[in-house]
């Protein structure tokens, strides 16, 4: 149920927006009783000519809780300069 | 002769069977040959719908014509090319060789093969379920056909014509599989703990191009549920008004 994609790594686009969505699968045409916990981000992203894309993707919890890790790294670097 | 109501007025029509002795006689209608019903004389209200459709393929009934005087060999061997040709295989110059040898004018080569086809490609196209080896033998007995063409349509080279049949041509695609989630929405970045149910579906259609993935709020779920319950009631009342043959 995944759809991951390639974040662009050109340093001139311009992260503009952050939308996430905390789903739970209930069930599906293969499996009756699922209960698939995901974490669905739609993410706003600016290129050099000002056109918004957007990138849509989803998350299992433990991808996401190694997701959060980063953030925590990235926040306790920033707080280290 | 038989009576045939067409269009809502009675004509005579002549009968698919050779006219006359030695030689083949085209139907003094010819070209301009009346749609023609597949059914028993006197029988029209009992009737079912054949495999070739209430109204006979042009091409079927030109080839009908013609087939009172062919040889058995050379229809057996036309029918050979015509399956071959099914599968890709091009014929063409070993169908003027035959045409030759057997004396054959080339407009019937024509109608014939059109003809042979057709009728193959109409039978191959429908399930083995749906079209049963003895009611394609009594609709093809009206047409003086069946022994060869029930071979091919039911015999040993069956899967292959059918998985050849069933490319797309003039067919819509598919629909090959369907994946469906339960969608439980629990909070999102605008609304916390917004529990919305939706169902989340997929299908992929027989051609493989694109999946399209698409989400119905349970609202729309129903509407859908709803319009696909009128279909198949519409579908049964339909297959109801077959069964009693069908009135103009």
């Amino acid at each position: 149920v995944e759809k991951s994609s390639e974040l662009p790594l050109d340093a001139k686009s311009e992260f503009v927006d952050f939308q996430w969505k905390l789903g739970l699968a209930a069930s599906c045409d293969s499996c009756r009783s699922l209960k698939y916990p995901y974490v669905a981000v739609m993410l706003k992203v600016a290129d050099h000519s000002g056109q918004v894309k957007t990138k849509s993707f989803e998350m299992t919890v433990p991808q996401f809780q190694n997701f959060d890790r980063q953030f925590k790294e990235i926040a306790a670097a920033i707080e280290a300069m | 002769m038989c009576f045939c109501i067409l269009n809502g007025s009675f004509c005579w029509l002549q009968p698919l069977r050779r006219l006359g002795g030695g030689g083949v006689q085209l139907s003094p209608l010819g070209a301009g040959l009346p749609t023609l019903y597949l059914h028993h004389p006197g029988d029209s209200h009992s009737s079912q719908v054949g495999f070739l459709g209430a109204q006979l393929p042009p091409e079927v009934a030109a080839m009908a014509q013609l087939l009172g005087d062919l040889n058995r060999s050379t229809f057996r061997k036309l029918l050979k090319f015509v399956v071959s040709s099914l599968q890709g295989e091009d014929c063409r110059e070993a169908v003027q060789c035959l045409g030759v040898s057997a004396n054959l004018p080339e407009e019937w080569l024509g109608v014939l093969l059109a003809g042979m086809h057709t009728l193959l490609q109409q039978a191959l196209h429908l399930r083995s379920t749906s079209l049963k080896p003895n009611t394609f033998r009594d609709q093809l007995q009206e047409l003086y056909l069946v022994r060869d063409l029930a071979s091919i349509v039911f015999g040993s080279q069956r899967p292959i014509l059918y998985s050849v049949a069933q490319q797309p041509g003039a067919w819509l695609p598919h629909v090959a599989d369907f994946q469906w989630w339960v969608d439980v929405t629990i909070s999102t970045s605008a609304l916390a703990h917004s529990l919305q149910l939706s169902v989340l579906m997929q299908p992929k259609l027989s051609d493989g191009l694109a999946y399209h993935r698409f989400e119905a709020p349970i609202a729309k779920f129903q509407e859908l549920w709803y319009s696909m319950a009128l279909v198949l009631k519409e579908m049964a009342d339909l297959e109801k008004k077959c069964e009693c043959g069908l009135q103009d």
